[in-house]
């Protein structure tokens, strides 16, 4: 049964979805628990995984289609060109984190998203969503992964575009669709040049012959370069803005979500390739370039938004600065020869990765908030709110967890990834730990202002309405595991982060 | 001897509460010594006093307003930002093929 | 000789849909840059796997001593892919583009501002 894990994570939620609108015709509740029922499914395997992978040290293959899918070359095929999958402790950290969160936000949704029959739509492409993820994180051969990068960017779309009766959705879901079909067009393109000179999609076979020449490298940029514009790297991050703030809340954190494991390829790739092709270091110091400049330009613009949704969408491009710059830094000097990747090259990694688990947790939690605050005061501007915490007490404290984690406070998640980061960058450069602390300092600036504008203030002119019990209790697990984290870090360290770094800085 | 050196990280989750609490306990202390007994917000005291203007919206100290210094300052620096992206869909394309051009100079070492 | 000829369609196919995609300002006609963007690395990938006089790829327990030579079989199983996925981007970019349309009575994207004026 263990064994056909993996393709049971892609192929229980594409099932499930294609059902939904029969069942939805049917009866509303059964779809809605039955598309809930298809993730917890999907959480508990990866959960079930954890054993197996993180501390027996076993990675899962397996080839769609073929006789006994487990085998990993088939008799007569030099290279193997099915399907491949492929299961190792850097995939299932993001497996368990997409599936953790998809399922809280599912949780949300289930309740925020007023029922009508545009519901079993949005049901269905959420579930989509989910296997696009979930295909993009265990797929083995590159198109594979291209072709559930799409299956992501299409439902994304359509649902950032949820409410098309309102004036800019739409044209908020068309931007995102014309990024990522750019972006996958030169992913495409780097496929191609890759598989002009090797005839073959599968990663770990082109790793093994992959030797170097200038083609190679085009690959590279071609392959990395699509997947920054999907994680909003600075100079190509304006459409996070403007598509984050015109979804509906859970999506916007789902789309984050997205954005996360589009950040998971680009690390795949330049990892897997990167040492193989000699571009390790220079890599390396792109990352960490692009990853100052995303820190920088997203904090400083998201100190001036008046709009709360984009002054979050902003802080999702600063925070993405933060986790380039920790595995930037492993990267530049993994190949450097000397002890200093065993120093800190190592930690600085750990901190990157940590920083991406800490950062889904806490950005789609800020992201559920802005919803209820969207939600009750009929819109997004920051100067026509004030007061909430008169009446709603809890929105304002789960707020305050997330909006102190997001900038580094002490007992909270985000402060450890953060310290590990400063701690990490310093033996490196001292100058890049004083500009990520100087923006941890502006970020917290900016949610005093949030938390300043939204909750304090004179009472607003009518009470919130009391929120569903099912969108309390997802915010509630988030705000847990946020503290959670920030109490006990050294065991999700050790369990799930360090051998994630270790399969990912092996060769 | 551990693998990595995260030691700090072995912090006493205990500490974190109890120096949570110990803050929360001298806010609270604070607050009673230095608020005065007669202190009513029911009444008149508890109502902000403004000068000028009797209306309510604008008697608020709104989100635009913090923070006016830092952009005041910074006035060209965001002017000189939002000049590069003027939410054009073109622009999107344009910058991301700049930054292809840019990098493949770099990694494919034409520029060395 | 003809796989040359292919090559050079696809780097001018690829470069007017850039330059389209760059320029333009209309939604539709974006569009229509991008799939002729992607008919373009349909293109490049089909000659990928183009082999001189050879057949199709459609045999099942060919032995090995055989001397026919056939074109690859994967790149045309994944440019039908290819061609799905490009159909159904562009449906839903067209729908979303009427919608856009409907509510802003305009495709201009100089026009479109997209976010909320605040």
């Amino acid at each position: 049964m263990i064994k056909h894990v993996p393709v049971l994570l892609v192929a229980i939620p594409l099932v499930v979805a294609f059902m939904l609108p029969i069942i939805g015709m049917v009866n509303r509740t059964i779809r809605t628990i039955t598309a809930g029922v298809a993730i917890v499914i999907i959480m508990v395997l990866s959960y079930l995984l954890i054993q197996d992978v993180m501390i027996c040290k076993k990675i899962f293959y397996y080839m769609v289609g073929s006789p006994d899918p487990t085998a990993l070359f088939e008799h007569g095929l030099t290279f193997p060109i099915r399907i491949a999958l492929k299961i190792d402790q850097f995939s299932l950290l993001f497996i368990i984190m997409a599936t953790t969160l998809s399922f809280l936000f599912y949780l949300f949704s289930s309740q925020y998203i007023e029922e009508n029959e545009r519901k079993n739509y949005f049901t269905v492409l959420y579930v989509c969503m989910v296997a696009g993820m979930m295909g993009m994180l265990i797929a083995n051969d590159l198109f594979t992964f291209f072709v559930f990068l799409e299956i992501l960017s299409i439902s994304s779309s359509a649902l950032v575009s949820f409410r098309t009766e309102r004036k800019h959705p739409p044209y908020a879901g068309y931007k995102y669709m014309f990024v990522s079909s750019i972006a996958t067009s030169f992913f495409l393109l780097g496929i191609a040049f890759l598989y002009a000179q090797y005839g073959s999609f599968n990663i770990d076979y082109l790793k093994k012959v992959m030797d170097g020449t200038v083609l190679d490298k085009i690959a590279i940029v071609m392959l990395i370069l699509p997947l920054a514009m999907k994680c909003g790297v600075v100079p190509m991050h304006m459409w996070i803005p403007d598509t984050y703030s015109e979804a509906p809340a859970p999506i916007s954190s789902m789309v984050k979500l997205g954005s996360l494991i589009c950040l998971y390829g680009l690390f795949r790739i330049a990892f897997t390739f990167g040492s193989h092709v000699y571009v390790s270091y220079e890599l390396g110091i792109l990352f960490i370039l692009f990853g100052v400049l995303s820190m920088f330009v997203g904090v400083t613009q998201a100190l001036i938004q008046k709009d709360v949704k984009r002054l979050m969408a902003f802080h999702a491009v600063s925070q993405v600065g933060y986790m380039l710059l920790g595995v930037g830094v492993g990267l530049s000097v993994i190949k450097s020869g000397d002890a200093s990747f065993a120093i800190y090259g190592k930690i600085a990694m750990i901190g990157g990765l940590f920083h991406v688990i800490n950062n889904a947790l806490y950005k789609g939690l800020l992201f559920l908030t802005s919803g209820i605050m969207v939600r009750h005061y009929k819109t997004r501007d920051l100067n026509v709110m004030h007061g909430l915490a008169h009446y709603d007490k809890f929105t304002a404290l789960v707020f305050m967890i997330a909006a102190l984690a997001i900038s580094g406070i002490p007992p909270l998640n985000g402060f450890v990834s953060k310290l590990i980061i400063y701690e990490s960058v310093f033996h490196y450069n001292p100058l890049l730990t004083l500009i990520a602390i100087f923006v941890s300092v502006l970020t917290l600036a900016s949610f005093m202002k949030v938390f300043y504008s939204a909750f304090l203030g004179m009472p607003p002119e009518r009470k919130p309405v009391e929120q569903p019990i099912l969108v309390k209790f997802s915010m509630v697990i988030l705000s847990i595991i946020i503290v959670a984290i920030g109490l006990f870090p050294q065991g999700i360290i050790k369990l799930l982060i360090e051998p994630a770094v270790n399969a990912l800085a092996t060769f | 001897m551990h693998e990595f050196e995260l030691e700090y990280l072995n912090w006493i989750p205990l500490l974190w509460v109890c120096v949570f609490l110990i803050i929360m306990v001298l806010f609270i202390i604070i607050g009673k010594i230095f608020f005065r007994d007669d202190f009513d917000e029911m009444s008149e005291q508890g109502l902000p006093f403004y000068s000028g203007t009797s209306n309510k919206m604008l008697q608020l100290i709104t989100a635009s307003n913090l923070y006016w210094g830092f952009k005041h300052t910074l006035q060209s620096y965001f002017n000189s930002l939002n000049r590069l992206f003027i939410s054009n869909l073109g622009d999107f394309i344009q910058w991301f093929i700049i930054i292809v051009a840019i990098m493949l100079l770099i990694i494919t070492g034409a520029l060395m | 000789m003809s796989a040359i000829i292919l090559y050079i369609t696809f780097v001018l196919l690829f470069t007017m849909g850039l330059f389209a995609l760059i320029f333009k300002r209309n939604l539709i006609k974006i569009v229509i840059a991008l799939n002729i963007l992607d008919s373009g690395m349909n293109l490049f990938f089909i000659t990928l796997g183009y082999r001189h006089n050879a057949t199709a790829p459609i045999f099942t327990l060919l032995p090995w001593d055989t001397h026919i030579t056939m074109v690859l079989p994967t790149p045309q199983a994944l440019i039908l892919t290819n061609i799905v996925i490009g159909f159904a981007t562009t449906a839903l970019m067209l729908g979303v583009a009427i919608l856009t349309y409907r509510n802003n009575k305009t495709l201009d994207t100089r026009k479109l501002r997209g976010v909320e004026e605040l």
